[in-house]
């Protein structure tokens, strides 16, 4: 797999240089229609949404509660196809260099540097997430109008946030270091029992972030557009961070897990004393699956916690984009949301702004039970720090490459 | 006492995964120090009772477009493996070595510049383009095979058979074919492995459209849930094996009633 990455990376390049077209072209029709004509329009019809497909849970819920509810409500057939964020991504950008203008997919779960660079090719339908009735009602605007420092515009839909958490076993430590620096003596405590998925692996990727941040000083510095001369003068103190814990590592160092899937793995199998998970009841949710001991815990480092949001948005190709905005609206539904949140289906935080429920709905939500290995969605919103721009994701996932890996 | 020996090492190397895997799929929750499952769960048999036509269906696509792929490739090397067994001209060690290239080229440099004209030509995110690119990919092994067939074979049978006033399709349908079979049969087996378990071609081409049972399984072996993992990658390993079991038996009956052995 990280053949298939390095090479469709330079492909990306490569067709990004080709076909950069401007995204503003004119309002589509859809557009102008109501919700309420929108919704006659697709009933019926077909949606292909292509999406992750690593998460054995969350194929569940899309494939049975999600699309129950799609049939019920809209008579639609909903179509989940695995692939990966950076597949698909690459997929569009053939489709469009090769000036197809009728593609299979309707609808995409995406986010961070895919949805910057999807967008930026015009790769993306929209504006149309305003037009999603349940996103006027629910969703504050602010809280959505940047994805890792990119500036969304309505070309995606949220629906679901993330939070960066580290998981113990509470049965083999009593309390887990509270710091980033008592966390690097524990490691150098404990030789080979920690390591992290090796960026840019999702998770990986955020806990270095989450590093970054730490050992430099904290976020606010890196809000602004990509500086090159910040980066170059911080950066060298994660670097040495890491290289400092690199011998202590799980195998000295010598190799990384290669997905946050492998690093729970080797979680689950006790040969790593933590996990990580960037979905707080991650935790609960393995353990309801039987792959987690029952004594596992969240908690997270005083240093701050990293959050985001995910979204949904529609290719500029999409043979139905009326029933992939239905999706995306449905998935911002209380309903949705309710059922998305419990860690028996997945334990994905909501995005729906509380303030905006009604008061039995708000009860609902506080009525989740998040189980004992999950943090408090207050504890967690204290400690949340924002994502990174995505210029300086890239640009620390590529120099882990080059001064830790090597 | 040595063949002991290699049978001892044989169910080491082959038999002993298997039974990791069987165990392992009903234990998601295996951990380290125990040597036995602690606990047994049906998790993941019941994830594939819920998906069970997706995972169907997945099969069946990945079989169909593994069969047709076999018949495409055949198609495409009958003539040129004939004319390669049976005559000598220049060039002609270049030209074989050209010809296997698509066995020794990682597929994936390819594929994205065909992706592009696949596209052109709406044969993307369809079935016969999926069929198209696994026997673009596939052929060097059916080429080398039947170029063993025919070699074996000699030209002497087809001499005499068109000598004794048969056209040139029958002598292909009755004659050639029957003694190509064994070699057919070789090299059709591991088109069929390769076009079955091609991940990214097939996810490529055939852009999520064309189900592939890699296109299901890939994902979820990534993912944390050994159990399920284990499952699928049982029905992955048991499936082509089933097939050939059958493939071998009816050839032996075919045979037999032929009088070939």
């Amino acid at each position: 797999m990280r053949r298939t990455k390095g090479i469709s990376l330079l492909i990306f390049c490569f067709l990004s240089l080709v076909i950069y077209i401007p995204t503003q072209a004119g309002q589509h029709p859809l557009l102008e229609k109501t919700f309420r004509q929108i919704e006659e329009q697709a009933e019926g019809t077909e949606v292909r949404w292509y999406m992750f497909g690593g998460w054995a849970h969350v194929n569940a819920w899309v494939d049975t509660y999600a699309a129950d509810e799609m049939k019920k409500r809209y008579d639609i057939e909903l179509n989940r196809v695995p692939m990966d964020a950076s597949v698909f991504v690459n997929k569009l950008l053939n489709e469009k260099a090769a000036g197809k203008e009728q593609g299979t997919i309707d609808l995409l779960w995406i986010n961070g540097e895919n949805f910057k660079n999807a967008k930026e090719a015009g790769l993306l339908f929209g504006p149309f997430a305003g037009k999603l009735p349940n996103s006027q009602d629910y969703v504050a605007p602010r809280s959505v109008a940047h994805d890792f420092g990119y500036p969304v515009d309505g070309y995606e839909a949220p629906w679901g946030r993330a939070h960066f958490v580290l998981e113990y076993d509470s049965a083999e430590i009593a309390s887990p270091p509270q710091t980033v620096v008592a966390f690097k003596e524990w490691i150098k405590a404990n030789p080979g029992r920690f390591t992290y998925p090796q960026p840019p692996d999702f998770t990986g990727s955020a806990f270095i972030r989450q590093i970054f941040y730490a050992v430099t000083g904290g976020h606010e510095q890196y809000m602004q557009a990509f500086d090159q001369d910040l980066f170059s003068r911080q950066s060298p103190k994660l670097w040495s961070f890491l290289n400092e814990i690199e011998p202590w590592l799980w195998q000295k160092g010598q190799t990384y897990p290669q997905d946050s899937a492998r690093l729970d793995s080797l979680f689950s199998r006790g040969e790593v004393a933590f996990g990580m998970s960037y979905h707080p009841p991650h935790a609960q949710n393995k353990i309801l699956e039987g792959a987690y001991p029952e004594t596992v815990r969240t908690f997270m480092l005083e240093e701050g916690s990293l959050y985001n949001t995910h979204y949904t948005a529609i290719p500029f190709n999409a043979p139905n984009k009326a029933g992939a905005m239905l999706l995306s609206n449905f998935l911002l539904s209380v309903e949705a949301q309710l059922s998305k949140y419990s860690p028996q289906n997945w334990g994905d935080f909501p995005v729906l702004d509380m303030d905006r429920l009604s008061p039995k709905e708000r009860n609902r939500f506080q009525n989740v039970n998040l189980g004992p290995a999950t943090l408090r969605p207050a504890e967690l919103a204290r400690a949340a720090v924002p994502e990174i721009p995505a210029a300086y994701l890239e640009a620390l996932e590529q120099g882990w490459e080059e001064h830790v890996l090597r | 006492m040595k063949h002991a020996f290699v049978f001892g090492l044989l169910v080491l190397l082959f038999i002993l995964p298997v039974i990791v895997l069987i165990l392992s799929s009903f234990a998601p929750g295996w951990r380290f120090p125990e040597i036995w499952p602690g606990e047994f769960s049906l998790k993941g048999i019941e994830f594939l009772a819920l998906h069970k036509e997706k995972i169907l269906t997945a099969l069946g696509s990945s079989f169909v477009f593994s069969l047709v792929t076999v018949l495409v490739t055949l198609g495409m090397c009958l003539l040129p493996a004939s004319v390669f067994a049976g005559s000598e001209f220049s060039g002609k060690a270049l030209l074989e070595g050209l010809l296997l290239t698509p066995a020794l080229v990682p597929p994936m440099t390819f594929a994205m510049g065909l992706h592009f004209l696949f596209i052109k030509f709406f044969l993307a995110d369809t079935m016969p383009g999926v069929v198209l690119i696994l026997a673009m990919f596939s052929y060097p092994y059916m080429f080398r095979a039947l170029v063993a067939g025919y070699q074996t074979m000699g030209q002497e049978y087809r001499v005499c058979a068109r000598n004794l006033g048969a056209g040139r399709l029958r002598t292909l349908l009755t004659v050639e074919l029957p003694l190509l079979l064994p070699a057919i049969v070789a090299g059709g087996s591991v088109v069929f492995l390769v076009a079955f378990s091609e991940y990214f071609l097939v996810f490529l081409i055939g852009g999520g459209s064309v189900p592939s049972f890699t296109g299901y399984l890939f994902p979820l072996l990534s993912s944390s849930n050994r159990s399920l993992a284990s499952i699928l990658t049982l029905i992955f390993l048991f499936l082509p094996i089933f097939f050939f079991l059958v493939l071998d038996t009816t050839l032996i009956r075919v045979y037999r009633k032929k009088g070939i052995i």
